[in-house]
């Protein structure tokens, strides 16, 4: 037999809407969820710290393997991943912004050579200025060409990378 | 004046499953959730725990992150969509996260899954999620390669022949797999078109 069988399930979901018709957003439940969000930041600028200083050790460690520890990158890329999924929805967009950056770099380096080192050192010094400069929103000005020098760093890295390829 | 057509949804009696392996992720959804009416949360930290969780919570809709270890969000999707002592094959499920390119959005949808959240959420997006879900029930389809919610969202299943093609058609288009990132606008198209 070949071909698609179609199936309609049961909507378990059915009571979960008053009325047939189009649902619409209940603009005062979604206000009480923004303020709730709002609520956590104070402990969103503690944790992030936590995560900042592992951030920090890490590559302090990475450093000291000369950028050749694949399970410390790896650790790395966790924790910067999670900072970029976080800082959002906090007010830190551009923390998500830098921290999206480096994420990328990571993304499947086995090792890091000298100057991927310093790449990395750099994003990292920009997400602990973020947080301790208190930058909301995208930075402004500030924030853009933040985001440029790094893209430009990331940019050299990677043709430094395929010149040695 | 009221409108007597226009519907609300009505989260309180809702039973949501939170997978997360980070527990501040669980926690801003869990606090949205719980703004928005929902009383019945469980949360779980791995992939294998929240599979155990739902053989006694029957899940209304799951939220699972994608990035964790040792199974990953989309090896639980499809443990849910495809496994034989799966409780509810049909479950809804929301993805969260960081991954925007568009190899990832195709492989998410692939794994059966119903939504899919770009990180960092707001209350809105995830809200806006809910009412897509509870407003367009999906139809699943079962083929060689795939199981899982129509990955065309209808209202009325198409005739058999036309949904074949079409699901033939969604197989090829993976070779089109990039690393393009997409916007959540995009993400939705390319999940609803």
């Amino acid at each position: 037999m070949s071909g698609a069988e179609i199936i309609k399930p049961p909507n378990s979901l059915k009571n979960a809407k008053s009325g047939s018709g189009p649902g619409k957003l209940d603009n005062e439940l979604l206000e009480r969820a923004e303020k709730a969000v709002q609520k956590m930041e104070v402990s969103y600028n503690e944790w992030v710290k936590d995560d900042l200083d592992e951030i920090e050790m890490v590559l302090k460690d990475l450093i000291a393997a000369d950028g050749k520890d694949n399970a410390l990158i790896k650790q790395l890329y966790r924790v910067v991943f999670d900072t970029k999924g976080q800082g959002g929805s906090f007010g830190y967009p551009l923390l998500t912004q830098v921290a999206g950056s480096l994420a990328d770099f990571l993304n499947d380096k086995k090792e890091l050579n000298q100057f991927g080192l310093e790449v990395a050192t750099a994003h990292v010094s920009s997400m602990r200025a973020v947080i301790k400069e208190n930058i909301r929103d995208d930075g402004g000005a500030t924030g853009v060409a933040l985001v440029e020098s790094l893209q430009t760093l990331v940019a050299k890295a990677r043709a430094e990378e395929s010149d040695v390829a | 004046m009221s409108d007597a057509t226009q519907s609300r949804y009505v989260l309180d009696n809702m039973n949501v499953l939170v997978l997360d392996d980070n527990r501040h992720m669980r926690s801003l959804v869990q606090s949205i959730l719980h703004a928005l009416g929902v009383k019945n949360i469980r949360e779980a930290g791995d992939a294998a725990e929240a599979f155990k969780e739902l053989q006694h919570f029957h899940a209304d809709i799951i939220i699972v992150d994608w990035h964790m270890e040792p199974l990953d969000g989309l090896d639980f999707v499809r443990l849910v969509r495809t496994a034989k002592d799966s409780p509810n094959p049909y479950v809804p499920i929301i993805m969260l996260s960081g991954y925007t390119e568009y190899r990832r959005i195709t492989e998410a949808r692939d794994a059966g899954v119903n939504e899919f959240l770009a990180k960092p959420i707001s209350a809105k997006a995830l809200y806006q999620r809910f009412a897509m879900i509870i407003d367009n029930p999906r139809s699943f389809i079962r083929t060689k390669s795939y199981f899982g919610p129509d990955r065309r969202r209808q209202n009325l299943g198409p005739p058999r022949g036309v949904a074949e093609r079409r699901q033939e058609e969604i197989d090829k288009q993976d070779d089109q797999a990039s690393d393009q990132a997409l916007s959540q606008d995009d993400v939705e198209a390319l999940l609803n078109d």
